[in-house]
Order: structure tokens, then C-alpha cells, then sequence
């Protein structure tokens, strides 16, 4: 009996002893939370997640949010969601409608903002390079709240980590221009005054793609003095970017190897690792794409075949043919017998083009039309390009007003930038977005034999916010005319 | 080590009372230490006939052995004032005071007296008499009537309480467990299975034949003992042991053919033109293909007949078996081969087994519990073979003139190539060695220590040649292996004394540790050097990065229960178990789970003694218990950064050949904690006439709190959702069955179980009080669960102008004179007000648009016009099974229905999209959709014009699952003894039988049985592999 008593005794010692450290078990394929931000290599992978958010939050979402609204396409191949996103029906079902991956950026930019400052600094993380991981870090968070205002209006505003659930993560929304003025702004200044102005790597937010996010956003925000100031400082950077391809393959440099050329100054880098991405919409090896280009810029292109950039926009043997171009090639390689390969969806890595010479300039011809009745600087930017890519120069007589001036370069953004996400901003910035879209959306309505209502309401230039958003935050209200 | 063990006091405190507890009692009872005795003897039949298996114990103490198979046994006793206890299903027990006698020759008689049965408990045995929870059992004999490939095959619809459905139809799919509803979220609601005391067995590596008894403990005092495991019920199945004697060689096989139970209507060549004609513009058929002489395009193909085969079934079974005094042993492999009726799709397995218990000396027993498995399986995807056959236009071609296969056509697979070409093979290999030693330190007392370890190894590798894919000239496929170990040991005490005849005493004490590892890798590769070779040496590309991740839990516990019976008429039962997690915060490790149940038979009762007439055994049980479930993920309660490829994230956090490092988009909660069960059960079990009917019944209501599941956050945030454990969810039910032989004698006997249960589950609070919307349901407070969720589909509007509403939109109705559209009336009245028209998706609805309800009145059909549009649970579910024996032939059926509940028929749904050219819909909606101006029909223009005509989730396409279905038929005889012995055979059995004959149902899609496998998303058919009709014949040898 106290044999078993002993025992027993015994059993449950060596039990509760070894209990506690039994009990504990560290993620093994995972890390805690203590275990990061402490070196050089956690800055560099800890803001490679922030670029990676970028490509999940741009993953479609480049084709959807900058161009599939606008006159560059109309819905194509299979599925209903093209037809509601190309006929202005959208509703907080759209799945480009959800905000979530560009906040899960935001997320990653703020802890890299709040961390990377106590990481020590050594002989190789030097101040410059913690200072340049911080820069890309305010800038690239800009950028994600620069798309969320342009997109939903005001939008809610997070700028720490989230890290307890004690602090509650219910935000209303701020209302845009307070975001633009007070978040946005601030942001890409601090960044500029911190990264490293002799980095002018293609794939990263360098001195160069700050300022031209900066002069996008003064445009935006309609401050042409800042724009042209903005975009004149990089013209002035050492790197020297600027425009320069002047024949078909140079240009299409630009797409497929812009490390390369003094033309790009920020894409985003995508390979076999991350999947394959968005840009299938509107053209890869399956049979359909959900967007097809639009007559009306067809139509333009074709009315000039001496451009250079239409072989590359989309395969000219197709026209000469009489077949329909449901296929948009410029961001693919091209074989030997000049086709373009077509990568399958889930290999599909093409490299995004965030900001290149050519939209900046023609932001700046577009200020300078703004802020100056001499058009001559105007037309000098917008002919330079004209001649580069083979068209003949514009005669300003031709464009009496401020407007027909305007048209021109929007014109010219159009073909230079085609499905490169930024029509629909070129459209609602200068408040063309009802002229334009309209009619193009009362013939898609009579070719689907369905009640030609047109663009119906300008407060729908505003995307609706997600209903997921909307479950998950009880502070948000819908954008009108969106039910709540 | 003071500290440490100081640390850790308040922790073992409650099972070290417990202790104390028990040591107390057993020195307070001064046992003494008689003389042990040997008593042998043999049990036997009226007619004289030895009857073997029949449980022998020594009354009040855990002694205890079984007869052989002429009757015979032998067993140590304490002393001559020891009683022994004769019992067995289907006899009436008897008690012998062992006294002087050294040879006893017992007689039994037959009856139905179930109550003398023993049923496994969680670390011991009872007898049914003194139950006092609810807890279901399954013989040996009602499994083998079944034929089933695996255990839920074998246990559908043979307890009340208990839901299972299986996934699919296809050879090796698994099925969902359900017992008394789903009482969590996410957290796991498969219950926990103890296969011969031990946990983490993998159930689908046993063989049905070995089985000798399923117990399913339903109420949380049954299942308390197992503690944090137990929410969800417990099934513990007890596989067979050798008897003394001889040994019994048994041979089994069977064979089997199989066919699709029935076809749905699908599209002909002619139906698809009319199609072709109705979606063009002019009414011709503009696109149509009219030439006669193209032979991809003039075939009439039924895929269905081409998709499907008769599926053979073959199946071996062996066991040896036997003992002597000290040893027993049971040995078994088995052979199944079981083709699935779609082609190219099978599944194999090799079960073996080997038990084996040795009595080293009176006092030390050993024993082991061997089992092992190999199953290889060629899963055939149905989203590829069978949509696509019922989606293809019926003329597009499965071969080429040459007789080769054909490519993908128009976007459209060909099923036939993605059946045979694509490879999508699993191989698993699972061994579980289980060891135990017993000690026999009192006749009262006895100690069990075991172990036992389970190794698992799962390789799946995936194939699609460059026919299958739409270019023609890629190929991918992906090799993933994963290795799971997990190992537990328990030490426990069961205690058993019987006092003054009056007062049994039970109680059982112990402590258990596990730990569970996992190890996972993923490769992925396309452009294959060459399409014979699949290893993933062949790729030249590999895609995603590999993926490789580990985990690991461990657990600790300790447990105990006392039992006290006062002259088997009032019953008191008490569990208690402290469990510890490593998969909750630091601070929030430990559950204590504690448990009570009273009976009370009150035909025991000397006033209740007039209704022993009738009633041969009456109970009444009351039980309350908490239970828990800690079936989460190993790490979410620690907010982690995660990098590389893993099952959330495919690719991972890559940026320009950097791995970006980025926190998990679930957050972490270090206060994660227990999901807590509480449930009060009453239940009653009678026995009438003698044994010749018993009726169980029982109603519980089962509170499950602080939920665990993954609660959405704001994306503002930075993450998706949180692992939270806040929330409550309750099932209620009732639940009975009736076991009765209308006729019983010498020749003929008719035994029918009926079993039926009710259960229906509502949420009680969730986090914050936001509910959780998937696609197409709704979770909220205060609604059942499986709440479909969107948009009430009233009809098509007949005319452009039938969409027109008053202001309080109220529908007008169009007028027309002579053709011509001439104003509208209201109730029969004409209508002067104004009009309002309804739109969607930013444009007006038109004639052969869908007329959705607009709830929230406003001119736009949007989501905000979602309801709940009905439920996924069905009423009740029952089972019904008879059997007939006149002399040497037997005749079984069994009846399974499932009443109430809507299925989401989203196979249809996809058919009549519109969305994709190719995509073929049903013959009923190619005819009937809405065509002209005035056509009067449920179903929208068949063209895709944008206006969400076929959104998710609409009403149209809920319909009623309920069905009854004539689950398996048996038909067998036994040759004849006389016979028997002159080929020196001990019995021989011929059966014919079937399973899945007959369904009773108006389902549209081929079957509405549906697992229950996600409490959020509950009752989705998306086009699933049909059930198979099977016929078969077997024969069992016994040497």
C-alpha cells in the first residue's frame, strides 16, 4: 500500500515538474512576434513583404481600379462582374470593390515605420540604409492611401500597427482631402528627405518614384505650382530620366526589361514566386479575357500605323485578319516569329509599370496648360513624344482652347499608357468621366439589349465600399448612391 | 524543484483531492486478503450446448475473464464468499456464490435482457443496468449486416443522436460524424475516437469485421472523462479478442457491382440548337453550326454513360484467433478492392491487425493492440469530369476520328481525357502499436499503464498531361508528402468494492500526456521533361516555391470518476479531468471539466413491483457535464510572422528573390482559452415483455460557450480576422430508440430497431454581435445555424413593361389591347399613379429578368435586399432496421431518412449561369426560359445581358433535401450444422445483398445526402461523385 502511495507520488512529481516545459510549444515553421525586427536581414524582408503587398493589393486590381471603367475597355469573354464594372453597375459584391489587401499594406508599411528605427545600426546597416528602408516604407504607404482616396473618397485612417487587441479597431472614415493634405503629402516629404538619392533601382520606390508619385498626387489634389515644381526635381535627379525609345523594340523595353532603360522609374517586379498575377484580365493563354480594348481607342490606334506603339499594344496580324482583339501583348516577350507568348494564368509575371518619364512628363505638359496661356512648352513636351513614337507633331493652332489643349494630352496619355492604370484617373481628375463614359456605356447597353441609362449618376465615379468592409466596421456608411 | 513543484500545485491540486480522496476510502475499508482460489467451470445452454464469449467477473471487483467456445473457463477468486456474474448479450446473467466449489456448471437462458449487456466506458466497463448517461451502442452483429468499407459506413443510422453523411460517392471518401449537432464554429466537430482505450488511432485503418462493439457516449457526464477532447461525443470502439479454445480461422469475401443509382437530365444535341436559336439575336441561330458533315460537331454524346461503368467491388478478409489460460490473441488482414463508378477512379486498402493479452502471473497482465494499414486511391476530381460532362454541349467530341482523345474544346474539358489522364493519387500508410500492462495489486484495485504511438505517412501526387490543359502544350502536377506522429501515455486506477452487498463503490484515477507532431512538403512543377515520368525530378520549371511546415501540441491530464451504487437501485456517477493545452495562452492552459448523473431504477422499488409484469426494467437518468474542445490550430493564440509558401498564403511574401517577412493575416489572441460544453441530459430506459421491447429515450440541451472561432476583423486594422473564443451556440434535441421482436420463437424471429432524433441548433451570441456572412449564408444571433442567405426569387417578369410599381412597389400589371401595351391596373383596377421600375446592377429590369423581393423598398435590387432564404438542418434524421430469422435463413433491411432541411443545388445553378457560351443548362431551361414578350416561366432569359439573373445565392436553386432511402438489403443462410461437420468446418454463411437501392426524394441533382462538414457553410451540393447502387454476394468460412 505505501509502495503504491510512493509510487504514485512520484509519478505525479516528475509529471507536474516536466509539465510546464512540455506545455510550451514555439511556432516551428513561424516566428513570434519577439523574435523580429532585430537585424539588417529583418528590415530587408520585412519591407519586401510591404512590396509584396503592393502586388497582391495591384494582383487585378491594377486592370479593375485604373483602366476597365474607363473608354480604354469594354467587358469581354465570360461572367457578369466585367459587364457590371464596364457598364458602371457596380455594388459591394465587386471583388475590386474590397479595400483588404491595400490596408494589410498599410499594416506592413506601419510596422516597418515603427520598427526599423530601433533596429541597431552597424557597419552595413548604416543610417543611410535604415533611412532608406523607412522612405519606402512612408512613401509606398502614400501610395496606398493615394489609391483609397482616388477609389472610396475618405476612407478610414490607420497610421500604427495594430498589436493588442485591447485597442479598438473600429475606425470611422476621414474625409479625403484631410487625408491628402495631412497623411499622404507629409508622408512622401519625410520620404523623400530620407531615402537615398543615389538608389535608382527600377523594382523599389526610389528618389525618383516619390517625385513622381508626388506630382501625380499635386495633380490630383489640382496644385499645378507644386506638380510642375515636384516633377521638374526629377527631371533634375543625377540618374536623369527621360524618355527615348524610338522604335518598337526600345519601347518595349520598357515592359519587359525596364531596369534597363532611363524611360521606367518604378515597376513592379513579379517572377514565377509570387503566381501569377492580374494583368490576365485583359489578355494570357486561355482562350478569353475578361476586358477587350474598346473601339474607340482601337479605332485610334489603327488611325495611325506608323506608331510604334500600337504593334506592341496588341498583335497587328490580328487586324490585318479582321479578327477581334480580345488580347493586349505588351507586357509579354515575343518569339522568335514575332508572336506574342501568352503565359498561362498562373505563370502570368508580367512586370507592372508604376511610373515611368512618359507619364510624368505629360502630367507636366498637362500643369504647364494649366498655369501658363503660352502653349508652346506644352506642345513641346507632347510633341517630343509624338516624334519618338513615330507620329507627326501636333499643330497648336489646331487646339485653340485651354480644353482642346487638355484633350491633347490626355489623347496622347492614352495611347502612351494604354492599360497601364491610368486612365480612369486621368478621367475623373479633370472631370471627363460623364462626357466620355456615357455614351460608350449607352451602346453597350443597346448591344446587350438592356435599358440605355447611360452612366447614369456621377456620384457612382466613386467605387462602392465592400459589404465585407462594411460587416466588419460598423463605423463605416456607403458612399451614396451605393445601399448601405 | 520546490519552487517548480510549488508552481505547478495549484494545477494538480483538484486530481491530487481526489487522491487523497480515494486512498482515504480504500484505507478506511481494511480490505482483507483471502486465499485465492482457482474456479473453473463451463457455461452452458438449456439444450446443453457450451456457450462461449459469455462475461464471467467476480462481483464488485474488476476481476474478470470470458468462456471459450465450448463454454469453458477458468478464474482466480478472492475467496468463497466471492459471487460470480454470467452475463452476456442475449441471456439472462446469473450470480453463484463460489462457496466450496472448484467446478461449477452454469446454465443460462435466452432473453433479451440488454441491460445485463456491458457497454466500454471511457477507462472501464459498466453494465447497462447501471448507466447513468446516454450512451448508444452498435454490436458486432449489427455491423456485419451492413457490409461497409469503413466504420461511419457501418454506423449510419444505428444510433439516435448520431448524423453521418458521407462527402461523396467516390471509392475512399470520408464522411462527417455528427453527434447531437454541431455545437462549435470552427473549432473541430468530429468527436473523438478511443479505439481500445486509446486516442489518435486513425479510424479508417480499421477493418469493420474486427470490430466487437461501438459505444457512443452522447451526453457531456459520458464523455466528461475524456475531458477537453469530448465536446463534440465520444465513440469508442472496441475490436475483437481471441477466446480460450481452439483456434478460429475465419475466412470471408465478397464481391460486389456497382452502377450510377440514376442520371440527370441533361441536354441533347437538339435541345442544345434550340438553345443556340433562343440566345441569338435574330431567333435563327446565328452561331449555329449547320454543318452536317463536321464530325466534331454532329455527335449526340450522353457523358454520363461515357463518365460512369459498373464499379466491381472485391473484398478478403482472414482472422485467426484463440487462447489458452494465460493468452489470447486476434489476428486479421484484409484485402479491399473497391472501384468507384466513375472511370479511372478506385480505391485499395490492406487492414491488418493483431491483438494479443497475456497474463504473466494472476496479478500482471500485458497486452498489445497492433493495426495496420495501406491505402492507395485515385481521387478523381469532379469539379473536372462530372460538371464538366453535364455542362458540355452534347455535341462537341470526346475522340478524335483516329481514336485518340480530344483536346479541350471551346473552353470545354473533355471529361473522359480528365478521367483517365489526370492523376490524382493518395497514398497513406498508418501503423498504430499499442501497449499496455495491468496490474492486479487488490481484487479490487488495478492499475493500467500504456502507451501507444501512431505513425503516419501521406504522399499525393498530382498529374495533368499537356492534352488536358487549354494550350496544348502545358503540363503541371505537384508531389506533397506529409508525416504525422503522435504518441500518448496514461496511467490509471480502477477501484471496484462492493460493501455489505449494498453499496458499490467504483472509481477510477489517473493521468495522461501527448504529443502530436506534424511535418508537411509541397512541391509544384510544370513542363515536364517528359509525360512518362511524374516524379518531381521531371519538371524543368518549379513554380511556387516548396513548401515545407511543422507543427506540434502537447497535453497533459489528469482525471478521475467514483461511481456508488446503493443496492443497484440509485446510481450516482462522477467524472472529473483537469486538461492543459499547448495550444492556449500561457495563462489560460488548463480546463477543469467535472461531471455528474443519477439513476434511479425504480422497478427495483418494492411499490413499483405491480408493473413487473409488464415491465421487467425501468430507469429514469438525469446527467450534467461540461466538456471541451481545443480542436484549433497548434499556434493561435501566438500572433506569429509568417514568410515562404504555406496553405493560407501559397506564394508566400516574395518581392524581387526576397521572402518578405509579414505578420499572419489571422491575429493571434494570447487569451485564447477553452471551448466550453455544458449539457443536462434526461433520459429512460424501459424493458418490457421479457426483453422483447426496450425503448431508450432522451432529451438533452447542450450550451456550447465561448466559441472558438475566427472572428472577421476590420481590414482597417492590417489583419482578416482574430481567433477568438467568445460566443455561444445551443442544440437542443430529443431522441429515442424502440428495440422490439414482434415475434419470437423456436423457428421464426422478427427483431425491429427503430431510432429517430430531433436536434436543432441556434446561435446565442457571437463576437461583438457581427455576424459572420460567408457567400451564401448568415450567422447571426438568435438564428439556427445554416442560415441561407440571399435573394428571394418571385418569378421573370413577363413583359418590359411588367416591371412597373406603385409607389408603395406593389407590382402592376400590364394591360394590352391588340398587342399594344395600354396602361396597367392594380388589383383588377386600372392604374393612373406613378411608376417606379426596379433596377439592378445599374440598369432597369426588363421582360425575362428575374423578379427578386425587394425588402428594403428602394428602387435598386442590390445586396442590401438579401434575407435569410431558409435552413440547412434537416428536422429529424432516423433509422429503421429489420430483421427476419426462420431457421437457417436471415433477412435484413435497413431505412435511413433525413427529413427537413434545403440543399443548395449549386451544381444546377452553375449549368444555368449563362456566363459561359459552352456551358450547356437543363433540359427544363432551355425549354421553359423566357423567350418572347409575355412568356410565362420561372426561369430567365438565357443570355448573360449583365442583369444578375443567375446571382448567388437566389431561391431558385434551395431545394428541399429530405429523403428516405432503403439503405441496405441481406439476405443470408447458414448451412447447416450436420453439414458443417462432416467438411470439419465449424459454420458456413451465404449472403446476397444491397446497398443504396432505393431513394425516395425530390432533390433534383443526384443525391441530397450532404456532409455536415462546416457549421458556417452547411448544405452546399456543387456537383458531388453519386452514391453507387451496389448488388453483392459474399461467403463467410469459419475453420
Amino acid at each position: 500500500m505505501k509502495k503504491l502511495l510512493y509510487y504514485i507520488a512520484a509519478l505525479g512529481l516528475i509529471t507536474s515538474a516536466g509539465c510546464k516545459k512540455f506545455l510550451n510549444q514555439e511556432p516551428i515553421s513561424d516566428l513570434g512576434p519577439e523574435s523580429f525586427w532585430k537585424s539588417a536581414d529583418d528590415a530587408k524582408s520585412g519591407v519586401a513583404a510591404i512590396y509584396d503587398g503592393v502586388q497582391k493589393t495591384l494582383n487585378g486590381n491594377y486592370t479593375d481600379w485604373g483602366d476597365a471603367r474607363s473608354d480604354n475597355f469594354t467587358y469581354g469573354g465570360t461572367g457578369e462582374n466585367q459587364i457590371n464594372v464596364t457598364l458602371n453597375g457596380l455594388n459591394s459584391l465587386n471583388g475590386a470593390a474590397n479595400w483588404s489587401n491595400l490596408y494589410f499594406t498599410i499594416g506592413r508599411a506601419n510596422l516597418a515605420i515603427k520598427y526599423i528605427p530601433e533596429i541597431a545600426l552597424t557597419s552595413s546597416f548604416t543610417q543611410i540604409v535604415r533611412n532608406n528602408y523607412l522612405a519606402q516604407a512612408y512613401a509606398i504607404r502614400a501610395y496606398m492611401y493615394f489609391y483609397a482616396i482616388r477609389l472610396w473618397g475618405g476612407v478610414p485612417v490607420r497610421l500604427e500597427p495594430y498589436e493588442s487587441l485591447t485597442e479598438d479597431p473600429l475606425a470611422p472614415r476621414s474625409g479625403a482631402d484631410s487625408i491628402l493634405n495631412n497623411i499622404i503629402i507629409p508622408d512622401l516629404v519625410k520620404a523623400y528627405s530620407l531615402v537615398d538619392k543615389t538608389n535608382v533601382t527600377v523594382w523599389e520606390m526610389n528618389a525618383g518614384a516619390i517625385l513622381a508619385l508626388q506630382t501625380d498626387v499635386y495633380m490630383w489634389k489640382l496644385d499645378y505650382a507644386k506638380a510642375l515644381e515636384s516633377s521638374q526635381n526629377l527631371i533634375n535627379l543625377s540618374f536623369k530620366y527621360d524618355v527615348s525609345a524610338s522604335n518598337s523594340t526600345d519601347w518595349k523595353k520598357i515592359f519587359l526589361d525596364p531596369a534597363n532603360t532611363k524611360e521606367a522609374i518604378w515597376s513592379l517586379y513579379w517572377d514565377s514566386h509570387d503566381g501569377g498575377n492580374g494583368i490576365s484580365k485583359i489578355g494570357s493563354g486561355s482562350n478569353t479575357s475578361n476586358y477587350y480594348i474598346d473601339s474607340t481607342v482601337f479605332m485610334r490606334y489603327e488611325s495611325n500605323k506608323n506608331d510604334i506603339r500600337r504593334a506592341v499594344t496588341y498583335d497587328t496580324a490580328l487586324v490585318t485578319a479582321g479578327t477581334r482583339i480580345i488580347q493586349i501583348g505588351k507586357f509579354y516577350p515575343l518569339n522568335s516569329s514575332n508572336k506574342v507568348l501568352y503565359p498561362t494564368n498562373a505563370l502570368n509575371s508580367a512586370l507592372l509599370p508604376l511610373y515611368r518619364m512618359a507619364d510624368v512628363l505629360l502630367l507636366r505638359a498637362e500643369a504647364l496648360n494649366k498655369t501658363s496661356a503660352n502653349k508652346a512648352p506644352v506642345f513641346t513636351i507632347v510633341n517630343r513624344i509624338r516624334t519618338l513614337r513615330g507620329l507627326t507633331p501636333l499643330v497648336p493652332a489646331d487646339y485653340p482652347t485651354d480644353r482642346d489643349v487638355e484633350t491633347a494630352v490626355l489623347n496622347e496619355r492614352q495611347l502612351e499608357l494604354f492599360a497601364e492604370g491610368k486612365r480612369w484617373f486621368d478621367l475623373v481628375r479633370t472631370g471627363r468621366v460623364l462626357e466620355t463614359m456615357d455614351p460608350l456605356i449607352r451602346n453597350r447597353q443597346k448591344l446587350l439589349g438592356i435599358s440605355q441609362t447611360g452612366f447614369n449618376d456621377p456620384r457612382k465615379i466613386l467605387w462602392p465600399i465592400s459589404r465585407q468592409a462594411l460587416n466588419r466596421n460598423t463605423l463605416l456608411r456607403q458612399n451614396e448612391p451605393y445601399s448601405e | 524543484m520546490k519552487k517548480k513543484s510549488f508552481s505547478s500545485w495549484r494545477f494538480i491540486a483538484p486530481p491530487r483531492r481526489v487522491l487523497i480522496l480515494l486512498l482515504i476510502l480504500i484505507g478506511c475499508l481494511h480490505p482483507t486478503f483471502a486465499q485465492n482460489t482457482t474456479v473453473r467451470g463451463t457455461v452452458k445452454e438449456a439444450n446443453g450446448k457450451g456457450l462461449g464469449a459469455i462475461t464471467v467477473t467476480v462481483k464488485g471487483t474488476t476481476v474478470g475473464t470470458s468462456t471459450n467456445n465450448e463454454g469453458k473457463f477458468s478464474l482466480t477468486v478472492p475467496g468463497s464468499k466471492s459471487v460470480l456474474v454470467f452475463s452476456s448479450v442475449g441471456y439472462i446473467s446469473k450470480e453463484i456464490t463460489v462457496g466450496t466449489q472448484t467446478d461449477v456448471t452454469v446454465i443460462l437462458s435466452a432473453g433479451n435482457t440488454s441491460m445485463d449487456e456491458v457497454v466500454v466506458i471511457g477507462y472501464g466497463t459498466q453494465r447497462k443496468k447501471d448507466v447513468t448517461g446516454a450512451i448508444s451502442s452498435v454490436s458486432a452483429k449489427q455491423i456485419q449486416e451492413r457490409q461497409a468499407v469503413n466504420i461511419t459506413d457501418a454506423l449510419q443510422g444505428q444510433a439516435p443522436g448520431l448524423q453521418i453523411a458521407q462527402e461523396s460517392g467516390r471509392p475512399g471518401a470520408a464522411s462527417s460524424v455528427r453527434i447531437r449537432g454541431i455545437g462549435t464554429l470552427q473549432g473541430g466537430a468530429d468527436p473523438l475516437y478511443i479505439v481500445d482505450g486509446a486516442q489518435g488511432v486513425d479510424i479508417n485503418g480499421i477493418n469493420p469485421n474486427d470490430i466487437e462493439s461501438i459505444e457512443v457516449l452522447k451526453d457531456a457526464a459520458s464523455a466528461a472523462i475524456y475531458g477537453s477532447r469530448s465536446a463534440n461525443g465520444v465513440v469508442i470502439i472496441t475490436t475483437k479478442k481471441g477466446r480460450e479454445g481452439r483456434p478460429t480461422l475465419d475466412v470471408r469475401y465478397l464481391t460486389s457491382a456497382s452502377q450510377l443509382s440514376h442520371k440527370i437530365p441533361q441536354s441533347n444535341a437538339a435541345e442544345r440548337r434550340l438553345l443556340d436559336q433562343k440566345r441569338s439575336t435574330n431567333g435563327t441561330g446565328g452561331g449555329l453550326n449547320t454543318d452536317s458533315l463536321n464530325p466534331s460537331f454532329n455527335a449526340d454524346n450522353d457523358y454520363q454513360d461515357q463518365l460512369t461503368k459498373t464499379a466491381k467491388r472485391q473484398q478478403v478478409d482472414l482472422s485467426l484467433s484463440g487462447g489458452s489460460p494465460n493468452v489470447n490473441y486476434y489476428g486479421s488482414l484484409g484485402y479491399l478492392d473497391d472501384e468507384g463508378i466513375i472511370i479511372n477512379s478506385w480505391a485499395k486498402a490492406i487492414r491488418g491487425r493483431f491483438n494479443i493479452d497475456y497474463k504473466a502471473t494472476p496479478k500482471l497482465t500485458y497486452g498489445n493492440r497492433i493495426q495496420f494499414s495501406y491505402t492507395s486511391e485515385n481521387r478523381i476530381n469532379e469539379g473536372n469530369t462530372l460538371n464538366q460532362a453535364i455542362q458540355r454541349p452534347p455535341n462537341f467530341r470526346v475522340f478524335f476520328p483516329d481514336g485518340s482523345l480530344a483536346t479541350q474544346i471551346g473552353g470545354r474539358r473533355n471529361p473522359v481525357a480528365e478521367a483517365l489522364l489526370r492523376k490524382n493519387e493518395y497514398q497513406t500508410l498508418d501503423g498504430n502499436f499499442y501497449n499496455y500492462i495491468s496490474y492486479q495489486f487488490l481484487p479490487e484495485l488495478k492499475l493500467t499503464v500504456d502507451a501507444n504511438v501512431n505513425a503516419n505517412y501521406m504522399h499525393h501526387l498530382t498529374f495533368s498531361p499537356k492534352l488536358l490543359s487549354n494550350t496544348t502544350i502545358d503540363n503541371d502536377g505537384s508531389d506533397e508528402q506529409q508525416w504525422k506522429t503522435y504518441w500518448m501515455t496514461q496511467a490509471y486506477l480502477n477501484y471496484n468494492k462492493t460493501l455489505a452487498g449494498d453499496h458499490t463503490l467504483t472509481g477510477v484515477l489517473g493521468v495522461s500526456a501527448d504529443r502530436n507532431f506534424q511535418r508537411g512538403t509541397n512541391i509544384l512543377g510544370t513542363n515536364y521533361v517528359t509525360e512518362e515520368v511524374t516524379t518531381l525530378n521531371s519538371p524543368q520549371l518549379y513554380g511556387t516555391p516548396p513548401n515545407t511546415l511543422e507543427k506540434r501540441y502537447t497535453s497533459v491530464s489528469a482525471f478521475g470518476r467514483l461511481g456508488y451504487s446503493y443496492k443497484g437501485k440509485y446510481l450516482f456517477n462522477s467524472n472529473f479531468r483537469a486538461d492543459a493545452s499547448s495550444k492556449f495562452g500561457k495563462q489560460n492552459r488548463w480546463g477543469y471539466f467535472p461531471s455528474a448523473s443519477v439513476g434511479w431504477r425504480f422497478t427495483e422499488e418494492n411499490f413499483m413491483q405491480w408493473v413487473t409484469k409488464y415491465l421487467d426494467e425501468g430507469k429514469i437518468r438525469a446527467s450534467w457535464g461540461l466538456t471541451g474542445n481545443d480542436r484549433i490550430g497548434e499556434y493561435d493564440a501566438i500572433r506569429t510572422y509568417t514568410f515562404g509558401s504555406n496553405d493560407d498564403n501559397p506564394t508566400g511574401n516574395w518581392y524581387n528573390g526576397v521572402s518578405g517577412v509579414a505578420p499572419s493575416a489571422t491575429f493571434g489572441n494570447p487569451a485564447l482559452s477553452w471551448e466550453e460544453t455544458k449539457q443536462f441530459n434526461l433520459g429512460m430506459d424501459l424493458t418490457f415483455l421479457h426483453g422483447r421491447l426496450t425503448i431508450t429515450a432522451d432529451y438533452y440541451n447542450k450550451i456550447t460557450d465561448k466559441l472558438l472561432y475566427q472572428a472577421p476583423l476590420p481590414y482597417e486594422s492590417g489583419f482578416e480576422e482574430v481567433n477568438v473564443n467568445i460566443g455561444s451556440i445551443q442544440n437542443k434535441g430529443f431522441e429515442f430508440i424502440v428495440n422490439g421482436y414482434p415475434v419470437r420463437n423456436n423457428k421464426f424471429s422478427w427483431n425491429v430497431i427503430y431510432n429517430m432524433s430531433f436536434n436543432n441548433a441556434t446561435i446565442k451570441s457571437l463576437y461583438g454581435g457581427v455576424p459572420i456572412a460567408a457567400t451564401n449564408w448568415i450567422t447571426q444571433e438568435g438564428q439556427r445555424l445554416g442560415d441561407f442567405y440571399g435573394w428571394q426569387a418571385l418569378g421573370v417578369y413577363q413583359y418590359d413593361e411588367s416591371n412597373a410599381y406603385t409607389d408603395d412597389w406593389e407590382q402592376l400589371t400590364p394591360v394590352f389591347t391588340a398587342g399594344t401595351f395600354n396602361g396597367y391596373t392594380l388589383n383588377g383596377k386600372a392604374y393612373n399613379g406613378h411608376i417606379n421600375q426596379l433596377k439592378t446592377q445599374g440598369n432597369v429590369l426588363k421582360g425575362g429578368d428575374m423578379i427578386w423581393a425587394n425588402n428594403n423598398r428602394d428602387s435598386v435590387i442590390d445586396d442590401a435586399d438579401r434575407v435569410p432564404l431558409g435552413n440547412a438542418q434537416p428536422k429529424w434524421i432516423a433509422g429503421l432496421s429489420n430483421q427476419f430469422s426462420y431457421k437457417n435463413f436471415s433477412l435484413s433491411f435497413n431505412i435511413y431518412v433525413s427529413w427537413g432541411g434545403l440543399l443548395y443545388d449549386r451544381g444546377r445553378q452553375q449549368l444555368n449561369t449563362n456566363a459561359t457560351s459552352n456551358v450547356t443548362p437543363d433540359p427544363e431551361y432551355i425549354r421553359d426560359s423566357w423567350w418572347h414578350q409575355g412568356d410565362v416561366t420561372k426561369w430567365a432569359v438565357a443570355k448573360n445581358n449583365g442583369m444578375g439573373n443567375a446571382r448567388e445565392l437566389s431561391s431558385q436553386y434551395l431545394e428541399d433535401a429530405s429523403f428516405i432511402r432503403l439503405r441496405n438489403v441481406r439476405l443470408s443462410y447458414t448451412l447447416p450444422q450436420n453439414i458443417m461437420s462432416k467438411a470439419k468446418m465449424k459454420g458456413a454463411t451465404v449472403y446476397l445483398y444491397g446497398n443504396n437501392l432505393l431513394t425516395w426524394t425530390n432533390y433534383f441533382w443526384y443525391d441530397p445526402e450532404i456532409a455536415f462538414n462546416n457549421a458556417l457553410q452547411m448544405g452546399q451540393d456543387n456537383g458531388r461523385y453519386p452514391r453507387k447502387r451496389e448488388f453483392g454476394a459474399g461467403i463467410n468460412l469459419n475453420f
